[in-house]
This record gives C-alpha cells, sequence and structure tokens, in this order.
C-alpha cells in the first residue's frame, strides 16, 4: 500500500462526523450549505478565474443568511446577499440557497445590473473528506447605451445575462473549526457563449456555538 | 560526457523542441510560409473593435482580452505559433485603419520581425484619411518603410481604410509600390469587424479592375479572395478568381475563410480551391491564414488548408507552389526547404 493510501486511509476514518461539532463544521457548513444554529462560518477560495469570499451564520430550522462577494479575474464582480436552507441532513446533505446582488463588469463589455441566482449545494462527508457538487441558475439584467461620438445617448436597451454556476470538488477538516478544500468551477457565463473551467484552492473557518 | 548520456540529452532536446518545418503532403515533404500574420497591440484598437472582439472569446477571457492580445501579438508569440504548425516563414501586416479594425505601424512591424530576422518580413502600410491634405506625407512614408528590406509589399484594406477600389485618387499607392517592386496585399470581401464600409465599391475585387488593368507592373494579391464574413458566403469569390484567370499580375490569398468560425463545415475552402483549379489559376494561390487570432490556430488552419488542398485534388507541385514557392517568388523571399522529420 503506497504512503498516499495509507494517509488517505487514516484521514478518513478520523472523524466521527455524527457529533455535534462536527455537524457544524465550516467545512461541511460551507461546501455543502447551511450552518449549524448558532455557528457563524466563513470561506474564501482563491483560484483561476474565481476567488469567493462567503460569510453565513446558522438559524433555527436549517435557515441560514449569506453574504458573499465573487470576483472573476478581479475583473466581474458580484456581491450578493441570501438565504440557504437545508432540506436534507442526513449522512448526505441537500441544500438550496437564493441570493440577491449585482453583476458588475467594466470594459471592454460592461455590465452592470441586478441579479438573483438559485444553487443547490451537495455532498456527504467521508472520514474528513467533504466531496460536493454545486449547481445554480443565475440571471442578471442591464442597460446598453448607444451613444454619439460627443456621448450623447441615442438610444437604450435592456440585456439579459443568463449563466450557469456549477462546482466539483472536496473539502477536508484539518481541525473543528478550519478546514480546507479544492475544487473546478464549471461555469457556464452569458449562454450560449462558451466559457472555460477553472479551479479553486478554499479555506474555511468557524466560530460560535457548535450544534 | 557518456555516449549513453549524450544520446539521452539529445533524445531529450528532440522531445522538447519544435517539430521540423514542413509538411507532408501525398508523400511528399513541403515547406511552408503564411503570407498573412498580425503583430499589434490591444491599445491601438477602437473601443467598438475591443468590444466586438472581447465578445466573441470565451469567459475569462472575454474580461481581461488585452492579456489574451498581448500574449499573441508579439514577435516572440508569433515565432511560438509558427514553431508548433512548423511554418518556415511569415509576413506580419502593418495596418492604418483607426476607426475600424485599429492601428499596427510599419514601425511596429520592423520590432515585431527583429524576433527571427530569418524567418519574419513585414508588408508596410499607410495611413489614408484627410487624403487631399496628407496624402503625399503617407506616400513618402510609406515609401521611406519600403527601403527597409525587411518591408517586401503593401497592405492595404479597402473596407477597413474607407476608400474605395475605384478612386483613381489613390493610385499613386501602385506607383509606390511599382517603383520599388513590391506586390500589394488588398483585403477583398465584407468584413465583420464595426465601422467597416460593406458596399461593393470598397469590398468586390470587381472595382479593383480598373486599377489592375492601369498597373500591369503591379502584382495585386486578392485577400480573401472576396468572401463576404459577414453572411458567410462565397460573395465575390468568382470575381477575385476571374480576375486572376484575365491578369497574369492578379494573385489570390484563401486566409481566414476555411477558419472554424466562418468554417465549420470544411467546404468553403476546397470549394474555393477547386474553383481556382477549375479555372486554371491553381499556380495562383499564395497562403496565408490570417493568425494568430488565439493559440494554435495558425497550426489548425494549416491543418485545414492540407486537407482542403486534398479535397480540391491539387498535385504535389501545386500544393508547394500554394503553401510557399509563391510567396517566396512573389515577394523575393529566401526559397524555404522543408525539413527532414
Amino acid at each position: 500500500m503506497t504512503p498516499v493510501v495509507l494517509l488517505m486511509t487514516s484521514l478518513a476514518g478520523a472523524t466521527d462526523w455524527s457529533t455535534p461539532v462536527k455537524q457544524g463544521h465550516p467545512t461541511r457548513a460551507l461546501l455543502l450549505g447551511g450552518s449549524g444554529e448558532g455557528h457563524w462560518n466563513a470561506g474564501l477560495s482563491v483560484g483561476s478565474p474565481w476567488v469567493t469570499a462567503t460569510t453565513q451564520v446558522g438559524l433555527r430550522g436549517g435557515w441560514t443568511p449569506i453574504v458573499e462577494v465573487q470576483s472573476a479575474s478581479f475583473a466581474r464582480w458580484q456581491p450578493a446577499v441570501g438565504v440557504g436552507k437545508r432540506w436534507i441532513d442526513r449522512s448526505w446533505r441537500l441544500t438550496g440557497e437564493s441570493v440577491l446582488g449585482w453583476t458588475l463588469q467594466g470594459e471592454p463589455v460592461p455590465f452592470r445590473g441586478p441579479a438573483a441566482e438559485l444553487r443547490m449545494k451537495g455532498g456527504r462527508a467521508v472520514g474528513r473528506f467533504v466531496p460536493y457538487a454545486h449547481v445554480g441558475l443565475r440571471s442578471s439584467r442591464t442597460i446598453d447605451h448607444t451613444e454619439d461620438t460627443s456621448g450623447e445617448v441615442l438610444r437604450s436597451s435592456i440585456r439579459w445575462e443568463t449563466s450557469f454556476s456549477g462546482a466539483v470538488g472536496t473539502g477536508l477538516a484539518l481541525g473543528d473549526r478550519i478546514g480546507v478544500d479544492v475544487g473546478a468551477d464549471l461555469p457556464w457565463i452569458d449562454v450560449p457563449n462558451p466559457s472555460l473551467p477553472g479551479l479553486h484552492v478554499g479555506v474555511h473557518g468557524g466560530w460560535g456555538r457548535t450544534q | 560526457m557518456s555516449p549513453h548520456r549524450r544520446l539521452a540529452i539529445a533524445i531529450l532536446l528532440s522531445a522538447c523542441g519544435p517539430p521540423p518545418k514542413g509538411v507532408d503532403y501525398r508523400g511528399s515533404r513541403l515547406a511552408v510560409v503564411d503570407m498573412h500574420l498580425h503583430t499589434g497591440d490591444w491599445d491601438h484598437v477602437p473601443p467598438g473593435t475591443q468590444s466586438f472582439l472581447a465578445e466573441r472569446s470565451p469567459f475569462p477571457l472575454n474580461l481581461r482580452p488585452e492579456r489574451v492580445a498581448d500574449d499573441v501579438l508579439t514577435g516572440e508569440a508569433v515565432l511560438e505559433e509558427l514553431d508548433e504548425a512548423a511554418i518556415s516563414a511569415a509576413l506580419l501586416f502593418a495596418v492604418y485603419a483607426p476607426r475600424s479594425v485599429g492601428v499596427t505601424t510599419n514601425k511596429h512591424v520592423l520590432q515585431a520581425r527583429t524576433a527571427d530576422r530569418k524567418r519574419l518580413w513585414g508588408l508596410a502600410s499607410l495611413p489614408v484619411d484627410d487624403w487631399d491634405a496628407s496624402g503625399a506625407d503617407a506616400l513618402s512614408q510609406l515609401s521611406e518603410a519600403l527601403e527597409e528590406d525587411a518591408m517586401v509589399g503593401i497592405k492595404l484594406a479597402h473596407a477597413h481604410m474607407h476608400f474605395r477600389m475605384d478612386d483613381p485618387a489613390y493610385w499613386s499607392i501602385y506607383e509606390v509600390a511599382a517603383a520599388h517592386n513590391v506586390p500589394v496585399y488588398l483585403h477583398t470581401g465584407p468584413s465583420p469587424f464595426p465601422n467597416t464600409r460593406r458596399e461593393p465599391e470598397y469590398t468586390d475585387p470587381a472595382w479593383m479592375e480598373a486599377a489592375i488593368d492601369a498597373h500591369p507592373g503591379v502584382d495585386f494579391l486578392l485577400g480573401h479572395m472576396g468572401y463576404d464574413f459577414v453572411n458567410h458566403e462565397l460573395g465575390a469569390a468568382d470575381t477575385a478568381i476571374d480576375l486572376a484567370v484575365r491578369y497574369d499580375n492578379v494573385w489570390l490569398e484563401p486566409s481566414a475563410l476555411g477558419s472554424e468560425g466562418s468554417d465549420p463545415e470544411g467546404t468553403n475552402l476546397p470549394t474555393l480551391l477547386q474553383k481556382a483549379r477549375a479555372a486554371g489559376v491553381a499556380d495562383r494561390i499564395v497562403y496565408g491564414s490570417d493568425g494568430p487570432q488565439s493559440p494554435g490556430f495558425v497550426t489548425d488552419y494549416l491543418s485545414r488548408t492540407l486537407l482542403a488542398l486534398e479535397t480540391a485534388d491539387y498535385s504535389v507541385d501545386e500544393a508547394r507552389l500554394a503553401l510557399a514557392d509563391n510567396a517566396s517568388a512573389l515577394f523575393r523571399l529566401p526559397t524555404f526547404v522543408p525539413e527532414k522529420p
């Protein structure tokens, strides 16, 4: 057995996710959605092209308010607030989230306008590992202006952008209140224009009550 | 150093280096010259065209298209594309079209070709805006650029530069070409870029006939063979071929029209090559890609062209002329010999 397999085996058998402290683990909360009641979680994932910062807190009944900022290549910004709700929370967890925010993109393809996104996060903790998958549907609206050479607006028109978000990867709990993940981002921005996949690594932390 | 170690290093170097220059065609090894490549920088492209180009790039490349452009438009980047495609040499275009596709100065082309003076040459151009007042100066600067050995021809694009093909006021450009004994490359056919002129007077090579007829000592290379990039149709291709049939100083360059974007089914290029062959002007084809566009485009266009030559039943000798020898003769470049694999 190779050292890598030995390490993976030992890590996989090292965590009991049924304990309250592990139920509210930040890696599980951020990757599978839905923080434990009274538990604050924050995460930062850095990759190419996406960088994401998220903070969320668990409320009674599996509800979880979310504040997040996403950026692609630091040229497209997607700040948003929303709420998540754990739908299934047994050995598998499935969470629905909806957020409202803004899409901000500069030249040469400017886009500035409100956005709404619905998404699902799901997966199952296995030992210290948290394999996960995310899918989402995002709609944004902007107003295009056609100007003459003097800058006077000749006409304006509304433009909608529909995008799909998606990610797969796995998290790894490093301790009771900290974890990391690595994953692939699979977005399809402004359908039907093509999009290239991306990669990210993330770190997650938590504080507050852990049940 | 032991022989084994030397052998190992040689194998390693050969595995890491570019492929030998040349392509295989019907059992023969042929050299390739790409006579249509672009250099330049993003900042000299008008905002409307920057948006046009960005919108056609996949996410997230569309967010920072200047990075992609700067990565593929330097002389060094062009050389990498040539190496990957096993192409021996290429011509870089100067462009003066500030209202449509932007500006790449003659000076920029001369700088870019220093990446490898034995493989890169340039086509000079000139600004034609405000021609009555500035034409003489522009002609003088063009003539000065053509004094450079590296500049082996003139590049014009009536549609991008906004002047009519049949306007004799601009025929002094062809007189400069005659004086320097260099050919003139002309963009023909409607162009998809913003702020280009799409009327036949600017795009249809039929409107060039008077100038071609009046300058028998100047070789005219009809770029894109009149292909309609707006409607993705063959456009004025028959006219371009007809001009080549009737005038010995007319050559045909089928760049870009056979690309994945312009010709997803792969029918344009073989159709036009077949038409040229049927008309008896297969020996007047000069290969160009209109790259680099994006990494890998130069290689891809060459592959598609080889397939089209085969489909159009070009002989090895005809393919040799089209891929390299016509460019060498027309632009007075060295004769390139393929390398053994």
